[in-house]
């Protein structure tokens, strides 16, 4: 945006000409959740957090599945006890955050992906639009799955049907 | 007027630029395709069926049957845990400026997610074994 620069006070100009770490955000996890509610970035900064959350998510599940699948080689006895582990209502219910995950990172990143392609969908605006759709896309797919998930959880993992 | 001083050093160098591109672009296409690939693997294995009904059967049938299915497992497993690494490496470098604890935790993430990888890879590869199926899973031929 031509003419529209913010011009900075001399002391504050020198103070990040010279800070190593003028371009990065808070460090230390204290920092961070502090930062966060202070940015006040609206849904927009919502989605890109629950897309950081999600994704670290599921890259941890990701590190045990693949872990636990490599069992059914490696020792299939292990493969089994590690099922018998997974039927438990606890990972019943991580399973169904699981799936929350992947699906709104798999959607949210989706828009992003779309957006990058058509910088004009960057407008902020544009932007909140596409958030709230994203987030009704999500809510359409999540929420008959967290019945069929949650129906097999109560069923099979708590009576034992 | 120009206010926006030029270079500022970064205390955690990024990789060279042009791998930098590669990998915005690799983001957004592995992205694209676990969409279909990993919806598709959750609706089979956590919707259509369930961890009550999944064994090492399951698993040698899904794999023996249909040969497909370990391209579309092995695709699963090489995009979606490189597009995790790699998402991790964005966060480690947006929050820890440390230069030495950024540089080590990348290098334990690179380790270790190399080792995850070739675990999976083996176990693709191998499959279950005849051997070790569960009774009244009766071999393939």
């Amino acid at each position: 945006m031509a003419g529209a620069e913010t011009v900075l006070p001399e002391g504050a100009r020198n103070r990040w000409r010279t800070s190593e770490q003028a371009w990065a955000p808070a460090s230390g996890l204290k920092a961070i959740v502090q930062e966060i509610p202070r940015y006040q970035g609206r849904i927009h900064q919502w989605a890109w957090v629950a897309n950081r959350v999600t994704g670290l998510g599921t890259l941890l599940f990701l590190t045990v599945h693949i872990l636990d699948t490599s069992l059914v080689y490696f020792a299939p006895v292990w493969y089994e006890r590690a099922l018998v582990l997974y039927r438990h209502p606890l990972f019943g219910l991580g399973e169904l955050i699981l799936v929350g995950c992947v699906l709104w990172h798999g959607l949210n990143g989706l828009r992003i992906a779309i957006s990058d392609f058509r910088p004009r969908l960057w407008a902020a605006e544009t932007q909140g639009r596409l958030i709230l759709w994203t987030l009704v896309a999500f809510l359409a797919l999540y929420i008959p799955t967290f019945f069929i998930m949650g129906n097999v959880i109560l069923q099979k993992s708590i009576l034992g049907r | 007027m120009a206010a926006i001083p030029k270079a500022v050093s970064r205390s955690v160098p990024a990789i060279r630029p042009r791998l930098e591109v590669w990998l915005w672009a690799f983001m957004r296409i592995s992205g694209v395709l676990l969409i279909p690939l990993a919806f598709g693997h959750l609706a089979i294995m956590h919707i259509i069926n369930n961890v009550h009904n999944i064994n090492a059967c399951f698993v040698y049938y899904r794999w023996n049957v249909l040969f497909w299915w370990r391209v579309y497992d092995a695709l699963l497993l090489f995009l979606a845990y490189i597009h995790g690494l790699n998402g991790l490496r964005y966060v480690i470098d947006d929050y820890v400026h440390h230069r030495g604890w950024n540089r080590a935790l990348k290098r334990v993430a690179f380790i270790g997610g190399s080792l995850v990888i070739l675990a999976g890879t083996i176990a693709l590869i191998g499959g279950v074994r005849v051997t070790a199926l569960p009774q009244g899973c009766p071999p393939l031929g």
